[in-house]
């Protein structure tokens, strides 16, 4: 699982290099995730706009990095296609992510 | 004249082999009216149905192996995944509820897996014999 950074605004801004988020690579994300987001990260964007296959772990990972940004800040998720978002609402995750349509939103809904 | 069509697949017991599931059950799905949403909703319960044999009925012994079974005819699509290792307890009462919650603090990280299963399919049967395990999930077309 490779993990591009950025920063836009004062916004961390995370894309995943790969197309699936899953039991396969969800806990090589959630690490990487976590470890960065320890390093004073208070607002993050996750770039899903390239995300073509979520499953439950993955679902498990975003949750953890959302949890722990909870404690500090907020995690926004840009992006996600019909597909995932069509997961978020069966298992009502949309209920508990923040989510924008682009990073460009995420980034503003930051700074508004 | 029967004309259902099947197809059995065989993948080693290891996590990275899932994502071969989901192409062929996604191959399959394109051979149905389903939207993109619909036939990604059936791939991704197979490859949960997948993920739990390999995680819990064989702890990720790569030198098990879990076989899924693929039928389709003119009315429904049937989906089986068996494995020989160590059973689900108590599947009538998994995956009823989703496990979520508003509070971003407090929603569980797992246990979705057998509910998005259950959403997914039109039918779900799970039978622990005394050698092989068997979900089977039926979507009506």
């Amino acid at each position: 699982m490779k993990l591009n950074f950025a920063e836009l605004g004062g916004v961390l801004v995370a894309k995943m290099a790969e197309d699936r988020l899953e039991a396969a690579n969800a806990p090589r994300f959630k690490a990487q995730m976590l470890a960065r987001l320890g390093q004073g990260v208070t607002r993050v964007v996750l770039d899903m706009s390239g995300l073509d296959f979520v499953d439950s772990t993955g679902l498990g990972a975003l949750l953890s990095c959302n949890k722990a940004m909870a404690e500090r800040g907020e995690m926004v998720l840009a992006g996600p296609g019909e597909k995932i978002r069509r997961l978020l609402a069966i298992t009502r995750l949309d209920r508990v992510f923040s989510i924008v349509d682009d990073v460009d939103q995420g980034v503003r809904s930051f700074q508004g | 004249m029967d004309f259902t069509r099947r197809m059995t697949l065989k993948v080693g017991s290891e996590l990275k082999n899932v994502s071969l599931v989901g192409l062929a059950v996604r191959g399959v799905c394109s051979e149905l009216a389903l939207s993109q949403g619909q036939a990604y909703i059936l791939e991704l319960a197979v490859c949960e149905a997948v993920n739990n044999s390999i995680q819990h009925a064989y702890d990720q012994d790569p030198e098990r192996e879990v076989e899924v079974r693929i039928s389709l005819d003119s009315d429904q699509v049937v989906f089986q995944v068996l494995d020989w290792g160590r059973p689900m307890q108590g599947f009538e009462g998994l995956g009823l509820v989703s496990p979520e919650s508003r509070d971003p603090r407090s929603a569980p990280e797992g246990g979705r897996g057998i509910y998005i299963i259950r959403k997914a399919m039109d039918r779900v049967e799970y039978a622990a014999g005394s050698q092989d395990n068997v979900l089977t999930m039926i979507k009506f077309i």
